[in-house]
């Protein structure tokens, strides 16, 4: 089995400065700065840097509208496409370390007491998840209406952070979906344990990732399970932000689910958990 | 079968969200041009609100160059406030016009902007259309108009 180019596991680059890459996220994608977003102009990830609404088909559309939008947000197309190259090939290390509009829901949560946060782990997340993206596909090519924009967690955290600072942005928040967006980004983010629970549930660019995760995973390095040093002790699933651990009748991880935040890794007291390509 | 009742618990709670709309929000996107500009996509709103909030967001189509005056057009007139979104940090990568007393002042060509219009009707407006238009101050000509049609039909515009 292969480790991390043959480093320690519990020290490898990526597990070790994790959080100052989430810091690095949200200084390229969010307010104040917003670096990388201004590059091409914008403000925000909306537009060009849309994620969300290029892949969806609205009823009455032509196809030269649908590939329009292709071009529209043609910084949002390329940001997805690289997503989910990477994410076969290494996993799925946009949403555990670089996703601006997670770890803003992540550092929050750590500030939250335990006692006040939900736990959601009980809940089967692919089941939601692929129940939300479907919808989320279906529903406008059927003209009943349409969850993209109304439910943008891209669009909601960016005017989050430039709410205190803009009228407009501000202007987000004070109406009714507005204030569902910042509800769910709290019942589902800064309140649930692991501060994930958005991400596993409603996020489309997630539920895309998770797909190519899973796909991938055949091939592709992924946090794995060392099943002859593993105790079946569980401190792996209390840590799990994705809750992708299942320790029933031996520890699993499903793929659909986990990203590698490596938070497992650091938890295993016998180091029985890699981050690698799976066994031959 | 508890991921089935969870798929169909969340597919059912999906499409109620889709499908229903508050009508105080919805996003429109448009091109400045000297020949008039175009509207990507009008907006829809429902009528009996107290409130409406629209982000629109456009670029700048060569070789038109001024500044742009919004405003809200149609009859009766409706009181509307318009807020700019400009970065709070402008790292000055690229050129952008600036926003004040409801002008886009400095627009140039592929410039890109953001703004928020928000119409407080003193009473439920009656279903009719009206316009968002933006108007070069130097020649006072359209170089944007946004229709934004209040109607009984919900769900039909875009939430931005």
């Amino acid at each position: 089995m292969e480790g991390d180019n043959g480093k320690p596991r519990a020290t490898s680059f990526w597990a070790k400065y994790r959080n100052i890459i989430l810091v690095v996220g949200i200084v390229l994608f969010l307010p104040p700065l917003a670096a990388l977003v201004q590059l091409t102009g914008d403000v925000n990830f909306c537009g060009r840097w849309c994620p969300r609404m290029f892949f969806v088909w609205r009823e009455g559309t032509t196809m030269t509208a649908f590939l329009m939008g292709f071009l529209r947000s043609y910084v949002g197309v390329a940001l997805v496409a690289l997503i989910l190259a990477t994410t076969l090939a290494f996993g799925r290390y946009w949403c555990s370390h670089l996703c601006p509009v997670a770890s803003p829901l992540e550092f929050g949560s750590r500030l939250v007491p335990s006692p006040l946060k939900l736990d959601f782990s009980k809940t089967p997340a692919p089941s939601f998840r692929y129940a939300y993206l479907s919808i989320y596909l279906i529903v406008p090519a059927i003209g009943i209406g349409s969850l993209c924009c109304s439910y943008c967690n891209f669009a909601a955290i960016p005017r989050l952070f430039a709410a205190p600072f803009s009228e407009g942005d501000l202007a987000y928040f004070l109406r009714f979906q507005g204030v569902v967006n910042f509800g769910l980004l709290l019942f589902l983010g800064v309140f649930a344990k692991g501060g994930r629970a958005y991400c596993n549930l409603l996020c489309p660019i997630g539920a895309l990732d998770a797909l190519s995760n899973r796909i991938g995973a055949k091939f592709g390095r992924r946090v794995r399970i060392d099943l002859a040093n593993c105790t079946n002790c569980g401190e792996c699933s209390k840590v799990c932000p994705t809750w992708a651990i299942d320790t029933q009748g031996g520890t699993t991880i499903n793929q659909l689910s986990c990203m590698p935040c490596r938070l497992c890794q650091g938890a295993c007291p016998t180091q029985a958990i890699y981050y690698g390509k799976p066994a031959s | 079968m508890k991921r089935t009742l969870v798929f169909l618990f969340a597919a059912s709670l999906s499409v109620v969200a889709a499908w229903y709309r508050p009508g105080d929000s919805a996003h429109a996107m448009g091109m400045v041009s000297i020949k008039g500009g175009r509207a990507l996509h009008p907006v829809h709103l429902p009528i009996g609100k107290d409130r409406y909030t629209m982000v629109l967001t456009g670029t700048v189509l060569p070789p038109y160059q001024g500044d742009a005056r919004i405003v809200v057009e149609g009859d009766p007139a409706l009181p509307y406030s318009v807020y700019g979104s400009d970065p709070i940090v402008d790292l000055g990568l690229r050129h952008r016009p600036y926003f004040e007393d409801q002008t886009l002042t400095g627009l140039q060509p592929r410039d890109r902007f953001t703004v928020w219009v928000v119409i407080r009707p003193p009473e439920a407006p009656a279903a009719g259309k009206y316009n968002v238009t933006f108007y070069d101050t130097a020649t006072e000509r359209s170089v944007l108009q946004i229709p934004v049609f209040f109607g009984a039909e919900e769900g039909h515009h875009h939430g931005g």
